[in-house]
């Protein structure tokens, strides 16, 4: 099986370093086994090695399956132990399961074969139990356990789909059959066949009885797990308030307080919890003490013994701070609220009375409204400020589309100029005149350079020149749309239809097979316009030509 | 006429949109037609000089001209090398032209290729000429209309017909590293060679080789048609000349924009109306992260991003804007960086998987500090320990993010949720490829916690603290097919399977359930009807 499931992996990948050999490697196989089969048949070297293997596998054939069987079964056993197994010997086991079986398939293949040639059986012995003339009892015996043993084996092929169709169980029914397949296998071995030696005797009993033990085993062991699952304790990280956890809790504090630079985060103490670390869902096995009914414990947990408090003063000895979290809604008895289960809410655990829809404007609710430009100014964490709820539905958000830069208040970087932003879309770029770059006399960004910024544009030079291109200034452009002229100040390449395409016809264009030939009049319309511009910069900087223009 | 009209808007959509601030270079002619053919290309940008390796190497060096693809080595040093190895060998050389824009963020070589590709393609003949190589040959990868465009240019000029040639690979992020593409090119995996070979030294069929980004081949052909005095009339004086930057992010127009060095981030994201948000990913997703304050102030040039420590890459500027968690941002884009391992080197292909489970575990709130922790020591350690850059990309990407997020960072550690969605502002890759895609599922019924699939395929799989599986969030990649299926077919309860369908969420508001309405009988009492309410 692993063999095949290889194989067909590299053939579904195609590419793989086996894969560049595989046709040579396919070759190579298919030649020696054409050349085994002809001598065989041919030689008569060959036909003698054919009749003594024959002879070999109708005396021993029965006996190798009956012990792939054995090692079959005592693989998938082990392959189903959690006691005595890690994964890794559990994955290695059932590897060897499956090779096992079908070795024994193989084995169990021949033997009927070879039984049936030898004309001891007869065909329809190998399906139907209970024909035979000569100790129909015993070979019928081994005729129900070869069926079985088929029908395992094809059901076990096809494993993958039962994962899609919700029949598992129907599947390890079928799979259980294999203790009554290897218990028959071994009686018709033992009873049905040869005289069998005592020790043979004995050792199949014995491997009887160690796989009844293994089911035992296994069986208790299913019977065992979930107690043992629940009285393995989680890791420290997930238990609240356990060691582990409060020293890295006092270490991120410190982290982040040191990444921030100067205390800016405040910090929640895990009592307002995530809902991974449920205080309030999990019965406190370890709140040794407190006889708790009902089933939000922490209630009756004072605020200090969460460890984020002690942490947040030790790591803030100012006196004036505090913390947000547990004490942000104080009640009349001075403890924290407690988070409640909400049925129809997703989210993080929301205390009772925090508010629901807005924030209450008085001063019991001291953190101000949600996403003000206040509270934003004097704490990084906004949303901590608001309490549980973290997207309040007054809270503005600034979203992508409704303002081009939300911060070019406080930015440093205002734009240049009093002249609106160069949008792509609705106006043209501003000419060289009005200067679309920033200079390093009003930009904020000091250009290293000891001159200004060169500029395509103001250079004079820059397309007086009689080099070898003509370039964009030059106005070359073959421009064939319908109006005469173009239209300088209006922008560049503002054409409404795809029609009247630049293009002479002569180069094939692959997406649009429908290029127009040149027809001269737009050439003479363009000669003038060429003269008509004169102006190089008119081209050199043609603003900002949004894409929407030339879809 | 409608029949030409549908055509044209399906050339328009698949294309990148394209905006200008100052001189127009590489996006020359193109606010005149959405695409230059070769007869526009020679009106707009006139005959090609010819020039001899020296004049080329010179110009080169006068402007600094480095490539584009993000490394930003020397052209005229990669010239040189080639030049000296074919003199020592005495052999022909290749030109290879990389047009495999791995990136999902990337527009610029796909713009370049389906308006412009006579620019880059007489920028690679340039070459070749000078160096008389025997061969072009254009490396693509998995843009339609792109390969289309530039197989279409080809064949429009003769001469190009019969010296160039498209290879095309498949579209992965890593299948645009140089050593994975002369691989590809020579009929072999496209995957980055286990030991370092210069592509200058051995290259294509074992020949020296020049291989650039298909940028550089259009900056390198302006280079040439303007002169390098010209060339660096634009642009800031250290690194003259213009580049072109692929917005896209939060931008309301995304769209590739031509600047000259040196021009502010600020007008960039200004002209595509892209606010900065929490923060700004430059260099694409082997970059690094800019608070916004910092992007606005930065001018777009290779020393001033790197001078805030940010990086210019291949030009990729992907703002954040507000509203979406920006580390469940970056932990969408890790998880695909994990899944783009060509899965060769140990670190890489168990590294980058620890590195997107604990984001993973840190923005759903089940990780906490420990994530927070594993995170860091994960990302530093992966970096510089592989064939290829793609491990260290990856530690820059998110260590990077995790100091620039601090707030939010904050917010996850200590609150498990910031409280904003995830919005996929940042791009991946969207294609036929991606949706034949498997993905595992664990039927939770099922799943009693064996741990077998954990072993099988850990690159995938690890165990939460009780036993059971969690299952990395990306597609399975090509490398981990068999071992995913191994894991399907060993599972003891069955409970793991591979499925095409996109899974559901992982979390889902719970829809609220009507009460059910009791009825009493036809001849009700009190009303007839009752609600049962739970509990």
């Amino acid at each position: 099986m692993p063999t095949t499931r290889r194989r067909q992996g590299v053939r579904s990948r195609g590419a793989g370093p086996a894969g560049e050999h595989l046709p040579k490697i396919m070759a190579g196989l298919v030649t020696a086994s054409v050349v085994v089969v002809v001598t065989l048949v041919m030689t008569k070297a060959g036909r003698d090695i054919d009749a003594s293997t024959q002879r070999f596998m109708l005396y021993y054939a029965g006996v190798f399956a009956l012990i792939g069987l054995t090692a079959s079964v005592g693989a998938g056993l082990m392959a189903t132990d959690r006691i005595f197994m890690t994964p890794g010997h559990r994955v290695m086991a059932q590897s060897v399961h499956r090779a096992v079986s079908f070795a024994a398939l193989a084995f169990l293949i021949i033997h009927i074969v070879t039984e049936i040639l030898a004309q001891r059986v007869h065909v329809i012995d190998a399906v139907i139990p209970f024909l035979s003339p000569y100790r129909t009892f015993y070979i019928g015996l081994g005729t129900i356990a070869s069926d079985l043993i088929l029908l395992l084996i094809v059901t076990s092929i096809f494993r993958k789909r039962f994962t899609a169709h919700g029949q598992v169980w129907r599947w390890r029914a079928i799979h259980y059959a294999s203790y009554a397949a290897f218990v028959l296998g071994v009686l018709h071995g033992l009873l049905g066949g040869r005289e069998a030696k005592p020790y043979v005797d004995w050792s199949y009993g014995f491997a009887i009885a160690l796989t009844a033990l293994a089911l035992v085993v296994r069986f208790l062991a299913i019977s065992l797990r979930p107690k043992a699952s629940l009285s393995a304790s989680p890791s420290g990280d997930r238990a609240p308030g356990s060691q582990g956890s409060s020293r890295l809790r006092a270490a991120a504090l410190a982290m982040t307080q040191a990444q921030l630079g100067g205390g800016t985060v405040q910090v929640l103490p895990p009592a307002l919890g995530s809902p991974v670390t449920p205080s309030w869902a999990l019965p406190p096995a370890a709140r040794d003490g407190f006889a708790i009914s009902g089933p939000f414990p922490a209630a009756l947990d004072p605020p200090a013994a969460f460890y984020g408090v002690e942490a947040s003063r030790e790591a803030y000895p100012d006196p004036a701070f505090m913390p947000l979290g547990a004490p942000a809604y104080p009640n009349d008895t001075g403890t924290a609220r407690q988070p409640r289960y909400e049925p129809g809410y997703d989210g993080p655990p929301r205390f009772e009375g925090a508010p629901r829809k807005q924030v209450p404007q008085d001063h019991t609710y001291p953190y101000g409204p949600p996403s003000s430009p206040a509270d934003r100014s004097t704490g990084p964490l906004p949303r901590a400020a608001t309490g549980p709820i973290p997207r309040g539905a007054n809270g503005p958000v600034p979203l992508a589309g409704t303002g081009p830069l939300p911060r070019a208040d406080t930015g440093p970087t205002r734009r240049l100029g009093p002249g609106p932003a160069p949008r792509a879309d609705t106006e043209p770029m501003p000419r060289p005149v009005a200067g679309p770059l920033p200079r390093p006399a009003t930009g904020p960004v000091p250009y290293s350079g000891p001159g200004p910024l060169p500029r395509a544009a103001t250079g004079p030079v820059r397309y007086s020149g009689a080099g070898p291109l003509p370039r964009p200034a030059t106005g070359p452009v073959p421009y064939s749309g319908p109006g005469p002229l173009p239209r300088p100040a209006n922008g560049p390449g503002h054409r409404a239809d795809p029609e009247p395409r630049p293009r002479t016809g002569r180069a094939p264009r692959p997406d649009t097979p429908h290029g127009p030939p040149a027809d001269p009049a737009p050439r003479a319309a363009r000669r003038p316009r060429r003269a008509a511009s004169p102006d190089p910069a008119d081209r050199d900087v043609p603003g900002p030509t949004g894409g929407d223009q030339w879809r | 006429m409608a029949m030409s009209q549908a055509m044209f808007q399906v050339e328009g959509a698949g294309a990148p949109a394209i905006m200008r601030i100052g001189a127009a270079r590489l996006t020359a002619g193109l606010d005149r037609m959405p695409r230059l053919d070769l007869e526009a290309h020679r009106e707009i940008f006139g005959p090609l000089p010819r020039l001899s390796v020296e004049e080329l190497i010179s110009a080169a060096e006068q402007v600094d001209l480095r490539g584009q693809g993000g490394a930003a080595f020397p052209f005229a040093r990669k010239l040189r090398a080639v030049v000296q190895a074919a003199e020592a060998a005495d052999c022909p050389t290749v030109v290879v032209v990389n047009a495999t824009e791995g990136e999902p963020g990337s527009a610029k070589d796909k713009m370049l290729m389906i308006r412009s590709p006579y620019l880059i393609l007489s920028g690679a003949a340039l070459v070749a000429e000078a160096l008389g190589a025997e061969e072009i040959v254009i490396g693509i990868a998995g843009d339609e209309l792109a390969n289309r465009s530039i197989e279409a240019a080809i064949a429009a000029e003769s001469g190009l017909r019969k010296m160039a040639r498209v290879v095309q690979l498949p579209d992965r992020f890593i299948s645009g590293e140089s050593g994975a593409l002369i691989r590809g090119i020579n009929g072999k995996r496209p995957v980055p060679p286990g030991r370092k070979v210069l592509a200058s030294d051995v290259g294509v069929d074992d020949l020296p080789t020049l291989l650039s980004n298909a940028g550089t081949f259009a900056q390198l052909a302006v280079l040439a048609l303007l002169g390098p005095g010209r060339f660096a009339a634009v642009g800031a004086p250290e690194e003259p000349g213009t580049i072109l930057l692929s917005v896209g992010g939060s931008a309301a127009h995304p769209a590739v924009v031509e600047v000259p060095t040196g021009t502010p981030l600020a007008a960039v994201l200004d002209i595509c109306q892209a606010p900065a948000g929490d923060g700004v990913l430059v260099g694409g997703y082997h970059g690094m992260w800019l608070p916004a304050g910092t992007a606005y102030v930065t001018p777009v040039s290779r020393e001033g991003l790197a001078a805030v420590g940010g990086t210019l890459g291949a030009g990729i500027v992907l703002p954040l804007g507000d509203g979406t968690c920006p580390l469940g941002e970056v932990s969408r884009i890790a998880s695909y960086l994990a899944g783009e391992s060509a899965g060769q080197c140990g670190p890489c292909k168990l590294g980058l998987p620890a590195i997107a489970r604990a984001l993973a575990a840190l923005i759903d709130g089940s990780g906490g500090v420990e994530a927070l922790d594993r995170a860091r020591k994960s990302a530093a350690g992966v970096a510089g320990r592989g064939a290829c850059s793609h491990p260290d990309g990856v530690t820059r990407f998110v260590l990077s993010a995790l100091d620039v997020f601090t707030e939010d960072l904050a917010a996850h550690v200590f609150h498990s949720s910031c409280g904003r969605p995830v919005r996929g502002v940042l791009p991946l890759p969207t294609g036929p490829e991606q949706e034949t895609r498997q993905k595992l599922v664990v039927d939770w019924t099922r799943c009693h916690g064996h741990g077998l699939c954990a072993h099988l395929i850990p690159e995938m799989i690890h165990l939460d603290d009780q036993g059971y599986p969690v299952v990395l969030n990306i597609p399975v990649p090509a490398w981990l097919e068999r071992d995913a299926q191994q894991a399907v077919n060993m599972c003891p309860q069955l409970a793991l399977r591979l499925t095409n369908s996109e899974p559901l969420p992982t979390r889902k508001a719970p829809v609220p359930i009507p009460a059910p309405i009791l009825r009493t009988g036809l001849i009700g009492s009190g009303g007839g009807r009752k609600q049962i309410t739970a509990g």
